[in-house]
């Protein structure tokens, strides 16, 4: 198993329990989250291997898998920002966790657990990128393609074609005040943001202390305030 | 975190600053000052709309892009890949006509080993070889060619010697020459070297002694 992996073997993954605001349209990023029941199944899977029942194993991984997969699709996507590496990076994380289900603590949080490896993988797969981006020219064929899906699942019946050009510009706007982000804040808001993990979570997940993943998460919301200043969203 | 609100001061000294407002945000913290105070309450409320839009278009864009028949298709490839992961891989021969089995099976019988290992041992022993006798011949050419250099500096220096020589006897003959031009017995003498040097067509015009 990946160094990193054995890591998440930390303190048990207990959600803060937070004080509501008056109003409750004020809400924060920390969500309380109903016990996870990935966890408990990831206890059963862990049973019926070490008993040799891979069949039925397997049955219950695909249960997780179904429940997980769009949450980590979304966290490989903002994070990579292509399909069809990020597809490959949900895969290989669902593989790595299935091979090494025997090495999960039953007392941690199975959510946080194949995020962190979820976000190892992103990690590589970003560093080869980058290696790879020295020598080799990006295809945008593939990236082009998926801007026109995002562009049409984001188009509404109602909108003018002039609100549908700001909100094209709003979108890209957003998008590259979250790329300018440095590494670790951009890692953080996106976690405890677009995933809706509490700096805990993130704390665990990520290695880092959870007053440190405050501060990133901070830094990241007033640099994106700034960023979209002034900013009129047209949706 | 505090020394950085600085950057945004509030709006007036009573109101929470822009610093403050983010704070309460990330610490989900319970600000009195938010239930009372109505203007920041509205800026607040501004900071997380603008945070749940940002959230909204980002999940619109990855839902986009991961559709629901393309997770589907993901999770069946993972399922395959999974039941996959039991089973060793499977070694396919690449075909071939003259039986790759055959040429395997040479390369390793026992006594076509022995033949290779002992091509392999002369082929060492052979460049072991190669190398002590080049580096013999290596510094034999050396002394020899340390000889050389003397034998050639030594005939640099005869040559010299000879070359001198020659200049003190051609200084000589032109040194005689003109003794005998001007000495009284000038014209016996250079007649008959006159004679000697000048074609007969010619000696009338070019010929030092007259005739």
């Amino acid at each position: 198993m990946d160094r990193r992996d054995q890591m998440t073997a930390g303190a048990a993954a207990t959600r803060p329990t937070l004080t509501p605001l008056a109003n409750e349209h004020l809400a924060s990023p920390a969500v309380v989250r109903a016990p996870e029941a990935e966890t408990a199944l990831a206890a059963q899977i862990q049973d019926l291997s070490a008993a040799g029942e891979q069949d039925s194993a397997r049955d219950l991984f695909s249960q997780i898998v179904a429940r997980q997969q769009r949450r980590a699709s979304r966290i490989a996507w903002h994070y990579l920002r292509d399909g069809a590496e990020a597809d490959e990076a949900v895969q290989d994380a669902f593989m790595k966790a299935y091979t090494h289900i025997a090495s999960f603590q039953r007392h941690l949080s199975f959510e946080v657990w194949f995020t962190r490896i979820l976000i190892n993988g992103c990690l590589d797969r970003q560093k080869a990128r980058t290696r790879r981006s020295r020598w080799l020219l990006p295809v945008n064929d593939v990236a082009m393609h998926e801007q026109q899906a995002i562009e049409r699942a984001c188009r509404r019946s109602d909108q003018s074609p002039e609100d549908m050009v700001l909100a094209q510009e709003w979108r890209g706007q957003v998008a590259d005040a979250v790329k300018k982000l440095p590494g670790r804040q951009r890692l953080v808001f996106l976690l405890c943001h677009y995933a809706d993990h509490s700096t805990r979570d993130v704390a665990e997940m990520t290695g880092l202390n959870e007053s440190t993943v405050r501060v990133h998460l901070f830094r990241a919301i007033r640099k994106l305030r700034a960023a979209m200043e002034g900013q009129t969203h047209a949706i | 975190m505090r020394s950085e609100s600085q950057t945004h001061p509030a709006p007036h000294a009573d109101h929470l600053s822009d610093d403050q407002l983010m704070e309460s945000y990330v610490l989900s913290a319970d600000s009195e000052h938010l239930r009372v105070c109505g203007e920041c309450r509205a800026r607040f409320e501004n900071l997380v709309r603008l945070l749940e839009q940002i959230r909204n278009e980002a999940v619109n864009e990855a839902d986009a892009v991961f559709t629901a028949e393309r997770l589907h298709e993901q999770r069946d490839r993972i399922l395959r890949r999974l039941e996959r992961q039991g089973h060793p891989a499977e070694v396919l021969m690449f075909p071939d006509r003259t039986g790759g089995h055959q040429t395997a099976y040479r390369l390793l019988h026992p006594a076509r080993r022995w033949v290779a290992g002992a091509a392999a041992a002369g082929l060492v022993a052979g460049l072991f070889l190669g190398f002590a006798v080049d580096r013999r011949v290596g510094s034999l050419s050396a002394t020899r060619s340390m000889k050389a250099g003397a034998n050639a500096a030594a005939w640099q220096r005869a040559s010299n010697d000879d070359a001198s020589i020659s200049a003190v006897r051609d200084e000589q003959i032109l040194t005689d020459i003109e003794d005998v031009l001007s000495g009284p017995h000038r014209l016996v003498e250079m007649r008959v070297l006159d004679d000697m040097t000048t074609p007969p067509e010619l000696q009338k015009e070019v010929s030092l002694v007259p005739r």
